[in-house]
């Protein structure tokens, strides 16, 4: 018998705030919808109010110079300097995804990027920046990307049948390790955390106590794990994106 | 050089090349190691796990458009699932030489 405030999933669910559509098509603002704006505003409120360019910066400001300097770096090892044409790019979506993440830390906010279909969105966008750029700059040239040079004429055509699945999977790798790290995080934190609920309201409060310890301390150790996760896979999703955006612009050397 | 402050006269003409100095001196220290390393083993399987379960699917996709549409029942499913795997491998091997966890 599970009380129903303590159902893992329950927080996932999505509830739709206004209705609206257009056509046939449900375009309702849900509550998704919501920590996506909350997400953007806080970044935008962030950044503006941290403009200020003064020589020594305040602390705002600092952290706003560290983030462009983590994310510059980032995009010119994995990228190179021609690279840095895609950093706009790189850092929304490193922001992005980093605020949605955080955000999602807040008990009682809901977290964006544990749905599949937000993150699959993102993974879509990247895959058609790096196909639309790459035919745009290289033209066929683009396609060397599945026709890798030095490998003998015998076992070619196999070799590109697997670069192209691969090139396929990248969208789908991308999106599902942002959305299950979220998804797989958040489902422990819930579990733990009513674990010590269920072993008071089981047990009685003294002995219930004591059992609740042992999740309690679980629950304690997670939270600081779910952070670093938070951070981790926004700098991993950025540094992927990265990688893939060099393939458009230097496709055909690995 | 240094006059009574303690602030040597380099300093005093042009601070901010002292302060840029120092500031590249300290960051050469710990150029971003802590974040490689830093990361929890359920992200590290998550990592190969998707990787290679993604490319699986997409080959045995393939592989099922093929049937559906050029008739090859039951083997576009087949040989599709056999290149997903292998470029599951080729998709795990990459994503360890990347190096990075997470």
């Amino acid at each position: 018998m599970i009380a129903a405030g303590l159902d893992p999933i329950a927080q996932f669910e999505i509830h739709k705030l206004v209705e609206l559509s257009i056509g046939k098509y449900d375009i309702s603002f849900t509550n998704s919808s919501l920590m996506m704006v909350v997400a953007v505003l806080s970044v935008s409120i962030w950044l503006l109010l941290s403009s200020k360019k003064s020589l020594v910066p305040g602390r705002a400001q600092s952290v706003a110079e560290i983030s462009y300097e983590f994310v510059a770096d980032m995009v010119k090892s994995a990228a190179g300097k021609e690279g840095l044409r895609f950093f706009p790019f790189v850092f929304t979506l490193f922001i992005f995804i980093l605020f949605a993440n955080l955000l999602g830390m807040i008990p009682f906010f809901f977290t964006t990027t544990s749905h599949i279909i937000v993150t699959f969105t993102l993974a879509m966008m990247v895959m058609s920046l790096v196909i639309g750029y790459g035919v745009f700059k290289n033209g066929f040239k683009f396609l060397k990307l599945f026709w890798p040079s030095g490998i003998p004429m015998a076992i070619l055509p196999f070799v590109s049948i697997l670069e192209i699945i691969s090139f396929v999977s990248r969208p789908i790798s991308l999106s599902v390790r942002l959305w299950a790290n979220m998804f797989a995080g958040h489902i422990l934190l819930k579990l733990f955390a009513g674990f010590s609920i269920m072993m008071i309201t089981g047990l009685g409060f003294f002995p219930g106590a004591i059992g609740a310890l042992i999740p309690y301390a679980m629950t304690l150790a997670l939270t600081p794990l779910e952070f670093l996760v938070a951070f981790v896979q926004a700098y991993v999703f950025a540094l992927l994106t990265c990688v893939y955006l060099s393939d458009a612009l230097h496709p055909g050397h690995h | 050089m240094t006059n009574k402050n303690g602030i040597s006269q380099e300093a005093q003409k042009d601070p901010l090349k002292v302060f840029d100095k120092k500031l590249k001196a300290l960051k050469s220290d710990n150029k971003g190691h802590e974040i490689e390393k830093s990361s929890s083993g359920m992200a590290t399987g998550l990592k190969y796990a998707s990787e290679f379960s993604a490319a699986v699917l997409v080959g045995a996709f393939f592989g099922y458009l093929a049937d559906k549409y050029i008739g090859t029942t039951p083997w576009g499913l087949l040989v599709g699932l056999i290149f997903g795997f292998g470029a599951g491998v080729i998709n795990v091997i990459r994503a360890a030489k990347e190096g990075m966890n997470g």
